[in-house]
């Protein structure tokens, strides 16, 4: 891609932005440089490891869709809503997810963590409009996570998490 | 959690314990949590990490982690900090990709003029400065020093840094890095030259010689027999000769074994953040040795005539994403250092994953020969071994994790003879230091599917063969080294032969042959030791004013979940968990005013002595230790770490709750009561005297001033150093080999004089290990006959890991080894030579680690077992879990198509070969 300016305007975690960038800076390093919200990985850089993956959704009615950030220019994402792990919840509001991932013991050192609390939560949201059987919530899991790359943990927990979240979750299952 | 410096008196005894240049370690800034957010309160949430007491709920790193809070070092920019420049400037580092030819010089002129970095760094400029190389006694024999390449010379080893190139802004690093990345000509190269020599390995390489009741390391001393010199030497020789001879007596059965070399792989890459302001560097990191890495690089500007001068050190210790043994004297914090020595204010330096794989340190891949003896009970007699493994160009750990597979090359077994030779031979390759498993896991596969092979030939079922020769209590290792506590090698065999999976393997394999698959279980042992034989760890435990507990340590959490692990350790003696942890801590320590130089008498004149050598009872000056503290890895947090923390916390209910709790009660009821005192429900319960809780005690030492802190180093090699301490008038003897205290009221601790210290062990300078975690594991698997697709089934493994001090924690570390040992087995695989990680265009998708698709997820399981002993201990886990597993899964194989698998990784291409033969 050729390297030149671009002014883009964003909604990060309900909050616009406007910003003039690089057409080669990539939506990882946006986030981080000049926002701040570094709770979205840089791992690979190549959109294999997925530990940056972010939430984001182009129009406000769209279903919001799992995003690789290293590996998508800022200036491809004129006009997207971007969700991060900084939004997912708070201290004291935590979302599902990461109350499950807690108590389940899920992660280790816990740098894939945003990525797959990210892609977790996209996957309930869409089974919530596309439900699945129960003896098929391991493939869905499979589907929306089974590429993300964890060092530490060996993913069973991460999976525990996950399957425990979606069976509690109205709607998500048939 | 505050930003401290330690203050000038701390500091001065510092300076006596490591070096001549203070490093104040200090834990994360609690601010940086994102643009315009509050700090939260982590450990202080309603119904936060914490259980009941000895019990977390979830980590204590936990909440940080899933909000995306700034924890790890790459998260944090200089604007971030408090008090530093907001204008950052960003370095990247150009490495060398090929060692064959002649480094001629390195072209910037295709950046753009706005795109050219502000200042570069090479080795002209260290040579101008007289900015040393980093551990030069390091290179392999007969090669130049350098820690940058040279131009006019042929780079020392893949990955050597060439030039760091410092950038105005993170904007104009990213435009220029895309422009500079995977060209070939940037740094380029001349004429092809012939490799450097190679002249033997690095010193020194690891000779065991073993004769039960005869002759041992540990009986005899180290010995050489291979240059013989002592008449221990030649006693060596002799042995060796007489042992070789005897082997055409016995059953024998040899082979060679190879393992390849992987890498971390830790999800992080390595990132950071440094400025020289002044003569004050400031250091933001994520590594497993804050203090040592630091100190370590600081020997760049040691030469007299440099100009550039440091005179302190304050070093923040982030949470890193993942250690593995990486980040442990990685060459990226001596980098990081030059960068901020040249640059004009603060810059950071972020690996992309592509250096990361170029420069980080990999796991050493090795060869083994190896021969087995038995008699006609099948049971081992001798053991004959040799292992070279090939580091890199720098003797990083390189020989140390050679020493460890050669203490490993017997394994779970007892063997009366054994000859095992040890070495790490120099490469031109990515440098090559420590990793999980640390040689333990190279030596277990080859042992272990030498064992097998050895089983098969002689017709005796695998399991039984290792149950009959398992070490047990009272055995010694092939060092020699006693072995005193239960060794249940022998019913880890048991619980594995009785398992299904092993008892109806052939009724099973029936079954998925008519369905067109190959079945085969396969099992195997190891003994992994933890610890590194010579360990000195150090915690401090603080009462604060409402009873709350903060806990100090200089371990560091990679992920392994030592902080959580640690925090729980104060509740057996103060009856709740600490509620906050500071890790990473180094400066704080002084205080113990210990050193490995032990003074003789009152002149100012220190001896030095070698960090094993207990000669001439150095262990009499009461600042004397035998090591300080050490690197942070998973496998010293459950014995090693979590025993100071616990002694910590001993003394301080001795020295400090109990006397208090005298002074409420109004009545001393005596030592056997104190012995006999419990905990429930937070409060202190003694016969029929009033419950007292923590808070009510804490009230009175801080009304009292009495003591609120305590802080214990400890060392164990064989045992825990023993001594008294008196504090005021009160006497008492721990495990520990240095105390200083603190009262409420004041800042500063007080050294107390110990007293009638008891030593290790004769001999333990020389047991090589003394501790290990006893585990074996059964793989079912098939093989696809067709595609030769393995389909890994069950994995379940049985660990004695002593007392458990948090199930889940043990759990996730077990689930997270198996996954890596099936990398090992199966995936993993890092070239050598500029086409591998060295050449600087390696990635994740090349370098493939396991997917949750690749693993039983629902068949990992973890058997226990139960602890044993009246008191037991934890025992370091996270390597015993990891060792088994490769040759288990090779065994399996083997059970499965009739094949051997001699060597890591097992590919498609191997199993389709076994098939056809």
């Amino acid at each position: 891609m050729r390297d030149s300016i671009q002014r883009v305007q964003l909604t990060v975690n309900g909050v616009r932005h406007e910003a003039e960038v690089s057409t080669t800076t990539r939506l990882v390093d946006f986030l981080q440089d000049e926002l701040g919200l570094t709770g979205t990985k840089f791992c690979c850089g190549i959109g294999v490891c997925r530990a940056c993956t972010v939430a984001s959704r182009n129009a406000p009615e769209a279903p919001r869709v799992p995003m690789l950030s290293c590996s998508t220019p800022v200036a491809a994402v004129d006009g997207y809503e971007i969700d991060t792990v900084e939004g997912l919840g708070s201290a004291e509001d935590l979302s599902p997810l990461q109350r499950a991932f807690l108590e389940h013991f899920s992660f280790q050192c816990g740098y894939c963590t945003p990525g797959f609390l990210m892609a977790a939560t996209l996957l309930i949201e869409r089974l919530q409009n596309d439900p699945v059987a129960e003896d098929e919530i391991d493939a869905a899991i499979a589907e929306a996570c089974g590429e993300h790359i964890c060092r530490c943990t060996g993913y069973v927990r991460y999976y525990e998490a996950m399957r425990a979240v979606i069976q509690a979750t109205p709607g998500a299952t048939k | 959690m505050g930003r401290v410096v330690a203050d000038p008196t701390r500091r001065t005894v510092l300076k006596m314990a490591w070096g001549a240049v203070t490093v104040a370690v200090t834990p994360i800034p609690a601010m940086g949590w994102g643009r315009g957010r509050s700090p939260e309160p982590l450990a202080a949430q309603p119904g936060g990490w914490s259980g009941g007491p000895g019990e977390a709920r979830y980590r204590i790193d936990g909440l940080a982690k899933v909000l995306g809070h700034k924890i790890y070092a790459r998260d944090f920019r200089s604007r971030d900090m408090p008090g530093w420049p907001d204008n950052e400037r960003v370095a990247m580092v150009l490495h060398a990709a090929h060692t064959d030819r002649i480094l001629e010089r390195y072209d910037l002129s295709m950046l753009p003029d706005e795109l050219r970095p502000m200042r570069t760094v090479d080795a002209a400029d260290l040579a101008r400065d007289q900015v040393a190389d980093l551990f030069p006694d390091t290179s392999p024999k007969g090669w130049p020093p350098g820690f940058l390449a040279a131009t006019g010379q042929q780079p020392l080893y893949l990955g050597q840094p060439v030039a760091i190139l410092i950038f105005e802004s993170a904007d104009v690093y990213r435009r220029a890095h895309r422009l500079l990345q995977f060209r070939d000509d940037v740094v380029r190269y001349g004429s092809p030259v012939p490799p450097r020599p190679i002249e033997g390995p690095y010193p020194s390489p690891n000779y065991l010689t073993y004769v039960d009741g005869e002759f041992s390391r540990v009986k005899d001393g180290p010995t050489d027999p291979f240059d013989p010199k002592t008449p221990e030497d030649r006693q060596a020789v002799e042995w060796r000769a007489e042992i070789r001879s005897g082997l055409i007596d016995w059953r024998t059965d040899s082979g060679s074994r190879s393992t390849q070399r992987i890498v971390p792989m830790f999800m992080e890459p390595e990132s950071g953040l440094g400025w020289l302001n002044g003569h004050t560097l400031r250091m933001v990191l994520g590594t497993q040795a804050p203090n040592g890495d630091v100190q370590d690089g600081l020997q760049l500007f040691a030469a007299e005539g440099c100009p550039i001068r440091v005179d302190e050190v304050e070093l923040v210790s982030c949470y890193p994403g993942g250690g593995f043994g990486g980040r442990d004297v990685s060459p990226f914090t001596p980098t990081l250092m030059l960068a901020a020595a040249y640059a004009d204010g603060p810059v950071r330096m972020a690996y992309d994953r592509f250096a990361q794989f170029q420069v980080g340190l990999t796991q050493i891949p090795a060869r083994f020969e190896v021969e087995l003896a038995g008699d006609d009970e099948h049971r081992f007699q001798a053991l004959v071994s040799t292992v070279r493994m090939t580091a890199g160009g720098k003797n990083n750990y390189s020989q140390f994790v050679a020493d460890l597979a050669g203490y490993s090359a017997g394994g779970a077994y007892f063997f009366p003879r054994a000859i095992v030779d040890a070495s790490a031979e120099p490469s031109p390759d990515v440098v090559a230091g420590s990793m999980r498993g640390f040689g333990g896991v190279q030596a277990a596969f080859a042992l272990e599917t030498m064992v097998e092979n050895y089983a098969l030939s002689q017709r005796i079922d695998p399991i039984e063969l290792r149950r009959r020769n398992a070490l047990k209590e009272g055995d010694r290792t092939i060092t020699g080294a006693p072995l005193t506590e239960p060794m249940r090698i022998a019913e880890i065999c048991e619980r594995a032969a009785a398992n299904p999976l092993w008892v109806e393997r052939e009724a099973r394999a029936r079954r998925e042959e008519n369905d067109g698959k190959l079945y085969g279980v396969g099992f195997a042992l190891a003994n992994q030791a933890y610890g590194t034989g010579s360990d000195g760890v150090m915690a401090s435990l603080a009462l604060e004013q409402d009873g709350s507990i903060v806990a100090r340590t200089t371990a560091v959490d990679m992920g392994q979940g030592s902080a959580t692990g640690l925090a729980l350790a104060p509740a057996r003696w103060l009856g709740s968990n600490a509620s906050n942890i500071e890790m990473g801590r180094v400066a704080i320590f002084s205080a113990l005013q210990l050193s490995t130089t032990a003074s003789t008498g009152d002149a100012p004149t220190h001896r030095k002595h070698a960090p094993h050598d207990f000669a001439d009872s150095p262990w009499d000056d009461p600042h004397y230790t035998a090591s300080l503290s050490m690197s942070s890895s998973a496998c010293i947090t459950a014995f090693q770490q979590f025993h100071a923390v616990s002694q910590a916390a001993s003394v301080l209910f001795e020295i400090g709750v109990w006397p208090a709790a005298v002074r409420i009660w109004g009545v001393d009821p005596g030592p056997r009561a104190r012995r006999s005192a419990r905990w429930y429900d937070g409060e202190l319960c003694v016969d029929d005297l009033a419950p007292l809780p923590l808070p009510l005690l804490a009230r009175e030492i801080y009304e009292r001033d009495g003591i609120a802190e305590a802080m214990v180093h400890a060392y164990f090699a064989g045992a825990w150093v023993e001594a008294s301490y008196e504090v005021e008038e009160l006497r008492g003897r721990w495990p520990i080999d240095g105390l200083a205290t603190r009262n409420a009221r004041s800042t500063d601790f007080l050294w107390r004089r110990r007293s009638d210290v008891k030593p290790p062990p004769p001999g333990s300078k020389n047991y090589g290990r003394s501790l290990y975690s006893p585990s074996g594991t059964l793989v079912a698997l098939t093989v696809d006959p067709g595609t030769a697709a393995v389909e890994l089934l069950d994995i379940h493994t049985y660990l004695d890991a002593g007392k458990v001090h948090q199930p889940d924690l043990v759990s996730g570390q077990y689930q997270g080894g198996a996954a890596m040992g099936v990398g090992y087995a199966l995936l993993e695989d890092a070239t050598h030579g500029p086409d591998g990680p060295g050449g600087g265009r390696w990635n994740l998708n090349r370098y493939h680690v396991p997917l949750a698709t690749d693993l039983p997820l629902d068949r990992i399981r973890l058997e226990l077992l139960p602890p044993v002993g009246e008191h037991p201990t934890g025992k370091g886990i996270a390597e015993a879990v990891l060792c088994p597993i490769a040759p288990a899964i090779a065994n399996a194989l083997t059970a499965a198509t009739g094949g051997s698998f001699p060597k890591l990784p097992i590919t498609t291409a191997d199993i389709r070969e076994a098939l056809r033969s």
